[in-house]
């Protein structure tokens, strides 16, 4: 049977919630039984990338060098909103993995292409 | 085709507008919980959820309405069930 | 109408989120009008809706045995993410044992669950509906 193609959204920053982390879990769960699974980051989501995160600070563990596990785990459609970047003064430079960069139309139509959303 | 679901105020949440702006030309915006406000209100994004209910791409949970004390000024009152056939015309669904 | 079958993910706690009443409702509406739900996830603040030490008062809505017999009724399973309810104090007997800790909260119908159980809802289902 073809695999449903799974979008795992981010929308939200890391460290005031949980968010970030319960989808990362997700996504390294997901892509031992699925191989068609994409990862997007939009609006506040894209802080979650940034490489220079110590939450120690908060009393909380540092997950980001865990999005390094994508790629081993094959999951390698990871995506990030232009535009969000823009709006909160960010490169890709500033991110900690390598993404694919699309601006709204193509998002849009990646986000179309999926089968089942989750949301984060 | 995607049925984005919208669950808080406009006026206390940017979770309307990011989502109208990722919405594609065959996306329904169904409001249900707190998002009915959006239906109600007065916010930046209503004279978009215009066009959208013009086209019959706006729908807003029926009991959500009833239970917050508001009538809907735009979009189309819909039931659970009503919420279950759109999600059976739907590919995927998209909570915000 | 063509009938489907859905998955379900509750990421909402029972109390305090409008979210798991939601996506109680929707079940309901979907299994009255002769869909299947093939099973409820709980994943982050939703496996909160897993315990039954839950004490609502008594002229309130008691989610967890709405879940309970609505799951019994038609028959469909309730996994609760592990790993999420081990961190949010939810845990089996056999957890319970493995943790050395005194006590317990979670029995059938609810059982926990890897989120390789989710992907396995995900496959088994037409349509997945997330609810906050």
């Amino acid at each position: 049977m073809k695999q449903k193609k799974i979008g795992i959204i981010n929308r939200a920053a890391t460290y005031g919630n949980t968010q970030g982390r319960e989808a990362l879990d997700l996504t390294l769960a997901l892509s031992a039984f699925n191989e068609s699974l994409s990862v997007f980051f939009i609006n506040d989501g894209v802080y979650q990338l940034l490489i220079n995160q110590h939450p120690e600070h908060i009393l909380q563990k540092n997950f980001s060098p865990l999005f390094k596990m994508l790629s081993l785990y094959e999951v390698n459609n990871i995506y990030v909103c232009a535009e969000a970047l823009r709006q909160r003064n960010l490169h890709v430079s500033d991110l900690l993995i390598d993404v694919c960069i699309l601006d709204k139309a193509q998002l849009i139509q990646k986000l179309a292409e999926q089968n089942q959303l989750l949301s984060f | 085709m995607i049925l984005h679901t919208i669950h808080s105020s406009p006026l206390d949440s940017f979770a309307l507008q990011q989502c109208l702006a990722l919405l594609s030309a065959n996306d329904t915006l169904l409001l249900i919980e707190d998002g009915v406000f959006a239906s109600q209100a007065r916010h930046p994004w209503l004279v978009a959820l215009e066009t959208l209910s013009k086209q019959g791409r706006l729908r807003v949970l029926s009991s959500d309405l009833k239970a917050r004390g508001i009538e809907n000024k735009i979009g189309e009152k819909c039931s659970y069930s009503d919420f279950v056939i759109l999600v059976a015309k739907h590919t995927s669904l998209m909570p915000w | 109408m063509h009938k489907i079958k859905i998955a379900i993910l509750v990421s909402g706690p029972p109390y305090g989120k409008q979210g798991a009443s939601s996506a109680y409702q929707f079940c309901l509406a979907a299994l009255q009008t002769g869909h299947e739900i093939v099973g409820v996830f709980f994943y982050q603040n939703g496996v909160l809706n897993s315990s039954y030490l839950l004490s609502p008062a008594s002229d309130e809505v008691n989610l967890f045995k709405l879940w309970q017999t609505l799951a019994l009724q038609y028959k469909f399973p309730l996994e609760v993410c592990v790993s999420a309810a081990l961190r949010r104090g939810i845990v089996d007997s056999i957890e319970a044992r493995l943790l050395a800790l005194p006590h317990f909260n979670l029995e059938k119908p609810f059982v926990l669950s890897g989120l390789g159980q989710l992907a396995e809802l995900s496959a088994k289902a037409d349509r997945l509906v997330q609810f906050l």
